[in-house]
């Protein structure tokens, strides 16, 4: 049997383990119920079901909810007999459908899926069958190239084709519905109907009971009960000779198991009415297989997981987490976002142990957002702003720190080794989704997940898509700065192999606006390189930029699936305004990143899974800042003029390696033990400081490193530059009961940093181990409401920047921040309470969510000017306090009509200074964002943004911040597009406007007494956008 | 119940704005901001191009209260100095163009020199004196230029101190003459090390600010150079130049006036206001 089976494909042997194991579980309880494929609007919906082996039951529920809503529980009533029944009371009845499951209440006090389950429950389509598509129905079986399929996550409803009253139309239809998510290939119906009597599926059943079930609807439940189980054995060999026979002539062998399990999810067919309502009762045992083995796991687990751990390459297990349209429905409706990034889990947004949030692809969409940096501006708690180098800082609840906020590509760090910054301004079209966690994640991503962890998760959903934007700035001389961008993505799933490829172009020329002052105003004008009126300079934006990607997985059979990705990222841009206080029009900023990874997972068999991941990754910079204007002299010789100005150029090249491998075990039903090894080694490859000036302020004939300048690579034979990170982690998640779960998690880090003697010189590595726990309690306190507590620790040690770069000193490149061995590791303890509430009424659903928090951070790293000159970096001893609340709430209507609004207010003090210079103000205190979206017409949407903050102030930590004193004002940024709906299923075009009504934005400067107007952002921008997909 | 929770909701967010604070950059960095310090004789001006760029009453009476900072110890002070950049003209609140004739707030003067650097006796060798000044006056414009960004490592100097100056020399080799405390020192300097003479400084140029690393070393731990911190007064700057200027300017008759001790040759000099 054993060789049997290593020889046969995955599918089958899933299918005799299912059914060797079906008459093992004889003696559980089991529930012979099928689901009605829909129901009507507004009326009751009856559920009747037959218990067998029922004797440890006490009681039996029906878990159901509508769309948006959570779950409600009723009692099944016992009628006579064994025959159960419940009702959905006819309120909760609305399209596009509900959901539902049944659990056993067992005597011992345990509870058991009997029928599905919550995460993957049966669903009841409600509401009118929509007539059936014209296109859908003249496809023929197997002729791909015209079968329609909607891009998965995009929120292209693709109506369900409807009854046809022959049953060959009605087969390839159901595969269209298939192959619009999975891709794989459509089944021949021949072979399926000829070798079972009912070859389309109905719902899936519960997970541990594998036998066909069927609806009681004789007298005798029992007799029927018996005449199905014969069925059901019949049409066992007949579903595994169809697999096989599948495979030997086409790749198509899982399509016909998962595409039962996929359309058991989605069902866009209706065959309630149609000539296969007899087989209504009947499915095949593959269904069932992957109910089994995907019964503790999240819909979409696997795709996260590996998106997690870097097999992004991999796309999702057809059939488990193909989104349907309904998905998406539902998704829309509630909002019920996931993320994976919490807990490795895709978990519902509401009840993960952290405060989180997640966009995906529709409502990033309806955000009128293009990159990013858009995208987190809206998320509560968390404000985006620019640094004069034109870097988007991410600033989480009051603090702003680029090496502290943890940015993930499909699990894959962006972060930079060398200073931690990390090139995530991403275009958003070809990601599925954005993920955001406010507080600390080192308890599971270790170090550097200090202030948040944003994960980027790229689409690699089945299907083509593309999308082209263009459009651009208008400038104040009247010409239009164009701003182009293209995307494309596509991924295959052929039988056990599945490839993905994506790509994004951007191109823009960037706003141009004025800059009155700067550092070197009196010496330009004083050269007469400008006159007195004119202004300093202009910004520049212009970007050019490549985000190229692809992979490719397999899988083979019982040995899991193994998978390889790799990305290319390249940016070329100009500096924004300068290096630090004076315009440098002519600065160049490229970065090149290239991210490889190399996965394996494979599931366990009690649910539970594991993965190895091996990544590589090496960025890429070069940084060149010109430091004064062109032709500025430093004195009177000739080599004291400058034809391009000062520059000064920094290369920095590092490469990570990291080996991990973590598993998810289920210790028992409610009990999720997930165990991480981590080991990762980074290093500077490459650094290299050049200035086209001597210390004393003359031309160098080629750009030369200065005297005095430490190679960082060479120092303490590479102490600073090479740095190994040993991480274990556990995390166990325990539902005590049913409604509180008990997270628990724990990473140690062992982290190599550079020893410094009693003089301060480094003399080699030390091996600094942090401990970072995390408790979670989740409470569901009843359907509609979550309630959160949770304490986490986070830590991130300095950066090799911020360890050792010293820059010699001179006139021109003051304002720094030098490096200093000693600092220590920073570390935030962080205590959040949460709540989530989910009402409905009708049509209308309303999420509200909220949640406070207070975070110590102890010796954090925070550069201080004191002096003006360079300055060294330090710990902030005796630390700094952060405290606010941030809600947010959304009102739905339809899936076209929905409004919300988000607000956050903290409070940051630097506990090192007096009381009235205590609070940290550089970052909005308060942020407050809205939007609507709502239908006109039936084509077209509108939607609106609104995104404000509070006023900023310079903070007050030394006398020098004290003196540079800055306001700036208040902001309302206002975002309006209109969105088509899918023009012929494939196409939607949207017209945009950000920044509406071309508000002046300005962010702050280090050097405000230098550069009096602050940094202006940009103004009004408009674009058209084009999408298809296919 | 929806509509009441969303009432709650917007309800607390209306009320966020309200909850913003922020720092009181007007608070007064003393707790006596209104008590007056001593007389100020004539108008001072507080444009960097009069505290880096030309003698500064305000410089030279805290480089005065240096020079005392450790009086009755066994071996005199000889001179005090202070880096032109240690005067501020942004003040906390408003820019203060120029501190008025007549009384001095302490409030006032704190904002002016608001680093609260702590102040420092050392022993430097005659080659350091020299470097001192030379890296003083080293950017300092020629005559016929104009005076731009003057840089903060200008140095005033105390009592008793005469520099002269010569713009017309190439940096490094500008200062012509200096008298500290009627001793006339070597100009270019004796490479002899026994030759010391005891400067009070803030601990920021001692420590290296404005450049002066280069030139003072690690003088600030070398026992050989006894360093002592001033004690009174918290030994800051700002502290110990308020006490002095209480007890040398204590009215309007003896009032603050600049004094012309370093004495320019050839240099750019600051246009004064007319009605001075």
């Amino acid at each position: 049997m054993a060789i049997l089976l290593t020889a046969l494909p995955r599918t089958l042997i899933l299918c005799a383990v299912v059914f060797v194991a079906a008459p093992v579980h004889a003696q559980e309880p089991a529930l012979l119920h099928a689901s009605p494929p829909r129901a009507e609007a507004r009326q009751a919906l009856q559920l009747d079901a037959t218990l067998v082996d029922g004797g440890k039951v006490l009681e039996v529920f029906v878990r159901y909810r509508g769309p948006g809503e959570p779950y409600i529980q009723v009692p099944m009533e016992r009628q006579y007999g064994d025959l159960y029944r419940a009702e959905i009371p006819a309120e909760h009845m609305v399209a596009p459908g509900v959901e539902y499951y049944v659990e056993a209440a067992m005597v011992d006090g345990a509870r058991t899926p009997l029928f599905m389950s919550a995460l993957r429950p049966a669903r009841v389509k409600v509401g009118e069958q929509p007539p059936a598509p014209v296109a859908v129905a003249p496809s023929k079986p197997g002729s791909r190239g015209d079968t329609s399929r909607s891009a998965p996550n995009i929120d292209a409803f693709t109506p369900p084709s409807g009854g046809d009253d022959d049953a060959d139309a009605a087969a390839p239809a159901d595969a269209r519905g298939t192959s619009s998510r999975t891709g794989t290939v459509p089944s021949a119906p021949t072979s399926r109907g000829s070798t079972a009597p009912s070859p389309e599926v109905t719902r899936g059943t519960a997970a541990p009971d594998a036998r066909a079930l069927t609806r009681p609807d004789a007298a005798d439940p029992r007799a029927t009960n018996n005449r199905t189980r014969t069925d059901a054995a019949d049409s066992r060999p007949s579903g595994r000779a169809d697999s096989s026979s599948g495979r030997a002539d086409s790749s198509d062998t899982r399509a016909s198991g998962r595409t039962d399990s996929a359309d058991s999810r989605t069902s866009p067919r209706t065959d309630g009415t149609d000539s296969r309502s007899s087989s209504r009762t009947s499915r095949p045992a593959q269904d069932d297989e992957m109910a089994a083995l995907n019964a503790d796991l999240p819909p979409d687990s696997r795709g996260s997981i590996s998106s997690r751990s870097g097999t992004s390459a991999a796309p999702r297990e057809p059939g488990t987490s193909g989104r349907s349209s309904m998905d998406d429905d539902l998704a829309l409706y509630s909002a019920e976002d996931v993320l994976a990034v919490t807990t490795l889990q895709e978990e519902a947004v509401r009840t993960v142990p952290a405060i989180g949030a997640s966009f995906n692809r529709s409502q990033m969409i309806a955000l009128g957002a293009r990159t990013v940096a858009d995208v987190l501006d809206v998320v509560p708690g968390v404000s985006v702003s620019r640094d004069v180098q034109g870097f988007h800082r991410t600033a989480v609840r009051g603090l702003r720190n680029d090496a502290e906020v943890l940015f993930l590509l499909d699990g894959h760090r962006l972060n930079n080794f060398f200073d931690g910054k990390a090139l995530m301004n991403l275009p958003v079209e070809n990601l599925e989704r954005i993920e955001v966690i406010r507080g600390p994640g080192s308890a599971i991503y270790g170090a550097g997940a200090f202030l948040g962890v944003v994960n980027l998760v790229t689409n690699h959903a089945d299907g083509v898509r593309g999308a082209v934007t263009t459009g651009g700035v208008p400038r104040d001389d009247g010409r239009l700065a164009l701003a182009t961008d293209g995307h494309l993505s596509a991924a295959h799933t052929t039988g056990d192999l599945r490839l993905f490829a994506d790509v994004d172009l951007w191109s823009q020329d960037g706003d141009s606006l004025v800059i009155d002052h700067d550092a070197l105003d009196a010496e330009s004008v004083d050269q007469g390189l400008r006159n007195i009126e004119d202004p300093a300079g202009r910004t520049r934006d212009g970007r050019f930029f490549v985000n190229a990607g692809g992979g490719i997985s397999y899988g083979l059979d019982s040995a899991g699936r193994v998978g390889v990705s790799a990305r290319y990222l390249t940016e070329k841009r100009d500096a924004l305004v300068g290096l630090f206080d004076t315009v440098g029009e002519d600065s160049e900023l490229s970065w090149n990143v290239l991210l490889a990874d190399l996965t394996w997972d494979r599931p366990l068999g009690d649910g539970g899974q594991i993965r190895a991941r091996l990544g590589f990754d090496q960025q890429a910079t070069d940084r060149r800042f010109q430091l004064t204007p062109s032709d500025f002299r430093t004195g009177d010789d000739t080599d004291q003029r400058f034809p391009d100005g000062l520059q000064e150029e920094t290369r920095v090249t590092v490469r990570t390696v990291t080996a991990s491998v973590d598993a998810d075990l289920a210790l028992a039903k409610e009990n999720h033990l997930t165990l991480g090894f981590v080991v990762e080694q980074q290093s500077l490859a490459n650094y290299a400081y050049t200035t086209n000036y001597t210390l004393d302020g003359r031309l160098r004939p080629s750009p030369t490193a200065p005297e005095g300048l430490v190679d960082l690579t060479e120092l303490a034979d590479g102490a600073a530059s090479r740095r190994l990170n040993l991480g274990v982690s556990a995390q166990d998640q325990w539902t005590v009961l049913s409604g509180l779960t008990l997270t628990f998690g724990l990473r140690v880090d062992a982290t190599q940093l550079p020893n410094v003697d009693a003089a301060g010189t480094l003399d080699g590595r030390k091996t600094v181990v942090r401990v970072n726990p995390r408790v979670g309690l989740v409470i569901a306190a009843s359907d509609a409401l979550v309630l959160k507590a949770l304490y986490g620790r986070a830590f991130r040690p300095p950066t090799p920047q911020e360890l050792v770069e010293r820059i010699p000193d001179t006139d021109y490149n003051q304002g720094r921040f030098e490096g200093n061995p000693l600092l220590q590791p920073a570390t935030v303890d962080t205590f959040e309470l949460g709540a989530d509430l989910i009402q409905a009424a009708g049509d209308t659903r309303v999420r509200v969510r909220g949640n406070a928090f207070l975070q110590n951070f102890s010796s954090p790293i925070t550069p201080v000017d004191t002096s003006g000159n360079i300055v060294p970096l330090r710990n902030r001893e005796l630390g700094v306090r952060v405290y606010g609340v941030e809600a947010e709430a959304r009102l739905e209507a339809s899936k076209r009509a929905a409004a919300w609004v988000n607000a956050s207010l903290s409070r940051a003090q630097d506990l090192e200074l007096p009381g009235q210079s205590r609070l940290l103000t550089d970052v909005p205190q308060a942020r407050f964002n809205a939007g609507v979206s709502m239908p006109l017409g039936d084509w077209v949407n509108l939607d609106v943004v609104v995104r404000s903050g509070a006023e900023r102030r310079n903070n007050s930590r030394s006398t020098l911040e004290l003196i540079r004193r800055y306001e700036i004002p208040a902001y309302s940024l206002i975002t309006a597009q209109l969105r088509s709906e899918p023009i012929l299923e494939h196409f939607e075009v949207t017209l945009f406007a950000q920044n509406l009504f071309d508000h002046d934005l300005r962010d702050d400067v280090p050097r405000p007494d230098r550069i009096t107007g602050l940094l202006p952002r940009e103004g009004v921008s408009g674009y058209l956008t084009l999408r298809a997909f296919y | 119940m929806d509509r009441r929770f969303l009432a709650a909701a917007l309800a607390g967010l209306s009320l966020l704005p309200g909850c913003l604070a922020y720092n009181d950059s007007c608070a007064p960095l003393v707790d006596d901001p209104d008590a007056v310090v001593g007389y100020v004789g004539e108008e001072v001006f507080l444009d960097k191009t009069f505290t880096r760029h030309d003698n500064n009453a305000l410089g030279q009476l805290a480089a005065d209260a240096f020079l005392h900072a450790e009086d009755g110890a066994a071996k005199p002070t000889e001179l005090g100095i202070i880096n032109g950049g240690s005067l501020r003209d942004e003040g906390l609140c408003v820019t203060r163009t120029s501190v008025r004739t007549g009384p001095l707030s302490n409030g006032v003067l704190h904002e002016v020199m608001l680093f609260e650097n702590l102040v420092v006796t050392v022993d430097l060798t005659e080659k350091q004196l020299v470097a001192l000044f030379e890296h003083s006056v080293a950017t300092l414009a020629q005559e016929g230029q104009a005076i731009v960004s003057p840089s903060g490592a200008f140095l005033q100097v105390s009592d008793g101190t005469t520099l002269r100056v010569d713009c017309a020399r190439p940096a490094g080799q500008r200062v012509k003459e200096l008298r500290v405390r009627g001793r006339t020192v070597s100009v270019p300097a004796r490479e002899d090390a026994s030759i010391r003479y005891r400067v009070a400084m803030s601990a920021f140029v001692l420590e290296g600010g404005d450049g002066y690393g280069s030139i003072l070393g690690n003088a600030g731990q070398d026992p050989d150079r006894n360093p002592v911190q001033a004690r009174r007064l918290g030994g800051t700057d700002t502290n110990l130049t308020a006490a002095y200027m209480k007890d040398t300017y204590p009215s309007p008759v003896q009032a603050l006036k600049e004094a012309p001790r370093v004495v320019f040759e050839n240099c750019a000099r600051p246009a004064r206001p007319a009605s001075r």
